[in-house]
């Protein structure tokens, strides 16, 4: 949707709103309708039953110290929230004004995925959500202090003497009913590996109550963000997650690259979809290792160790190591594929699939896989609500994806199709993510067929790092030398939210840049966040010994969900 | 640290009879893993990279998460202030003779991720043996740290 039919959408809800609601309250700022603390409930509701905004994306919150001087606005903090239209595929960003004090209502009656995103924003600034819970997430329970707010110093360390105690305070059990017992499974345990803490109030064999701690891997990085230059972040990004390397720098290149409104080479953009599509590939690939583990299905985890151990060579062959991908550069890529490489892609291309036709025979047709993983099973509308994205939203059958629905760079031009599953267990989370990995090789063999030629990188002076020949030369191309290694890159000022189609769901970046070297914001939007969260609510009920299953077949990455 | 350990590893080989030298040698060849972490030197890749350097070198590397079972405590990615007090319980339930090794940067002093939550100096909380450099380490730098372990080099009884 181009930005001018987004705008006009904007303006159409504002208007309708501004009927409904009594007018004067709300406000339109570019592409984001504003509204007073007071009716941000009773706007919400109306948006999500009336207009059909019916997912929540996201609730970031931003520290206007020293943006609300620029903007005429006065209070300190700004609550961003970020909605979906499944129909229209529209995203709405509603923003609300708080003084530091005052409090919001908590959207948590109208959308059950918005406690932990509230949760954070308190952790994080100490807006206070009335009706929102008030246990801190990312950070341990003895931490001392507002992160994310700009009079924070970064270097402030809190050691931490004790762990939490399993203690859920809401929890009321009555007396003379059936004795209760607690489950602690790690954080040292082979579900989480060693980066989440699963609690569960267990009765009979049945999960009773479950919660889910977070946390462990939190290194700061949007607190880091606001210290860096635009490009420095770039080595930060490569290393944010390991289980798709090539996609979180891609998005980040991408938001920036929106925000300074230029558009890359046809060569860059391709090869940035193949890099994409082999980090799909594995993230699908050790997702499905992960629920045979939990299994206990040896042959079907040698398998898919002998596949994936295929795709980690023909990745580690370009970038030289197996782990990162660190080639992405704003405006392009900084170096070109060779043509060796694609040759041995394609010799690869062509056994991988055969491996894979051998891979889905093994676990589809295996009784102890089909009858193991009949659990988890999630309905649409409850898949929606508690803000699922990507292939655990397609398993419930919704007919969302980014890559087809907003398609980026070249996915509208390469034929490709998107699985859906039907129940919505974890057996059709499998086989959504088995059938899209076929798919991804279909995506990488029609791009390297018909690869464009040409550059890699942008011939633009003002973004990109200048040829070093010229430099010594050309006393106009010096000038941009220095420039470019003293400013660095610096955008208007402007907001964006730019978003991809990850292995695991919907991945975002939403940068306020307020005309700096450096980003006054950044938020990244973690499709594993409301998975991990949705997870405690959908174990009620179930058995303990599916827990694990259910657990793995979700895909998280505690990585990119801590941040 | 390291002088320590030559003399012991010394008067190992001098006092021991004949069991006590095939309990050595078996120890060498078998290790079991406790993998601590998942940072960006992602754990599953490394299990790779670990396996490749196994299979090679004919040593057994079985994986586990029962820290009463693991000889040794391999710590990946940056460290958090929150995962602290779990790290030093792992530490403590390992039995003798045990080894902590520090795979990437980030482990050990923070690396790039030096933030409010990340822990600056792994050392102060528990004994670090062996540290594998790198952001990530290379396969070689991992291969030559699980030789120095094997040879009897860090590690403390």
């Amino acid at each position: 949707m181009s930005a001018k039919k987004h705008e006009s959408v904007c303006f159409d809800l504002y208007n309708k709103l501004n009927v409904d609601l009594g007018g004067i309250t709300l406000g339109l700022e570019s592409e984001f309708l504003v509204i007073i603390p007071d009716q941000i409930v009773s706007a919400i509701k109306m948006i999500k039953d009336d207009y059909g905004y019916i997912q929540l994306i996201d609730i970031c919150g931003v520290d206007c110290m020293y943006l609300g001087k620029k903007s005429g606005n006065e209070k300190r903090f700004c609550v961003v929230y970020n909605f979906l239209n499944l129909e229209s595929h529209h995203r709405l960003m509603i923003k609300t004004y708080v003084d530091e004090g005052e409090n919001i209502s908590s959207i948590t009656g109208i959308f059950k995925s918005a406690d932990w995103y509230e949760r954070e924003v308190w952790e994080m600034f100490g807006v206070e959500f009335d009706g929102g819970r008030k246990k801190r997430l990312l950070t341990h329970h003895e931490f001392d202090g507002l992160p994310l707010r700009k009079d924070f110093d970064i270097q402030n360390q809190v050691p931490l003497e004790n762990v939490q105690q399993i203690d859920f305070p809401e929890r009321v059990v009555p007396k003379n009913d059936n004795p209760r017992y607690w489950i602690n499974l790690g954080p040292v345990h082979p579900v989480t590996n060693s980066s989440g803490r699963i609690m569960i109030e267990q009765m009979g064999e049945h999960v009773e109550y479950a919660e889910m701690e977070v946390g462990y891997r939190h290194r700061g990085f949007e607190k880091l963000c606001e210290q860096k230059e635009f490009l420095q972040i770039l080595p930060f990004v490569d290393r944010l997650t390991a289980s798709f390397p090539a996609v979180c720098n891609m998005l980040w290149c991408k938001t920036v690259e929106e925000l300074l409104g230029i558009t890359i080479p046809d060569r860059a953009q391709a090869v940035r979809m193949i890099f994409a599509e082999i980090s799909r590939i594995f993230d699908h690939m050790t997702t499905i290792y992960e629920m045979a583990k939990t299994v206990g299905y040896e042959a079907g985890m040698n398998e898919v160790q002998g596949f994936l151990k295929r795709v980690n060579e023909v990745f580690s062959l370009f970038v030289g190591n197996s782990v990162l991908f660190t080639s992405y550069r704003i405006g392009g890529l900084s170096r070109d594929i060779p043509a060796e490489w694609i040759q041995q892609m394609l010799d690869v291309l062509g056994i991988l699939t055969k491996q894979l036709a051998h891979t889905r025979k093994m676990f589809t047709g295996s009784r102890l896989w089909m009858e193991r993983t009949q659990t988890f099973h999630l309905e649409a509308s409850e898949a929606i609500d508690k803000g699922f994205s990507g292939p655990n939203l397609r398993a419930s059958g919704i007919n969302y994806d980014i890559r087809k629905n907003r398609p980026y760079y070249y996915y509208s031009d390469v034929d490709f199709e998107v699985p859906l599953g039907i129940n919505g267990g974890a057996y059709d989370r499998y086989l959504v993510r088995i059938e899209e990995v076929r798919q991804s090789l279909k995506i990488i063999s029609q791009l390297l067929d018909n690869l464009p030629t040409g550059t890699v990188m942008l011939d633009d002076s003002r973004f990109t790092m200048p040829d070093k020949e010229e430099v010594f030369t050309d006393s106009k191309e010096l000038e941009n030398h220095c420039r470019f290694f003293s400013d660095g890159i610096v955008p208007q000022e402007k907001e964006i939210y730019s978003f991809v189609e990850s292995s695991a769901g919907e991945l975002g970046f939403y940068i306020i840049s307020d005309g700096g070297k450096r980003p006054y914001r950044v938020k990244l939007r973690s499709p594993g966040f409301p998975a991990c969260q949705a997870w405690s609510q959908i174990a009620k009920g179930h058995k303990l010994e599916d827990v694990a299953i259910g657990f793995a077949s979700f895909g998280v990455d505690f990585c990119e969900l801590d941040r | 640290m390291q002088e320590k350990n030559k003399i012991s590893e010394k008067s190992k080989k001098e006092t021991r009879g004949l069991f006590g030298r095939l309990e050595l040698w078996a120890r060498a060849n078998s290790m079991t893993v406790l993998i601590f972490g998942d940072g960006c030197c992602s754990s599953s890749r490394m299990k790779i990279i670990l396996d490749d350097w196994a299979s090679s070198n004919s040593v057994s590397i079985d994986y586990t998460f029962n820290p009463r079972r693991a000889d040794i405590l391999l710590v990946i990615g940056s460290v958090t202030h929150k995962q602290i007090p779990v790290l030093k319980e792992t530490y403590e339930q390992m039995a003798f003779p045990k080894c902590v090794v520090a795979l990437g940067v980030c482990s050990v002093s923070g690396g790039l991720f030096k933030t409010y939550s990340t822990v600056s100096e792994l050392s102060e909380y528990i004994p670090v043996d062996v540290l594998i450099p790198g952001c990530p380490p290379s396969e070689n730098l991992v291969g030559q740290a699980f030789e120095k372990i094997r040879s009897g080099q860090g590690g403390r009884e």
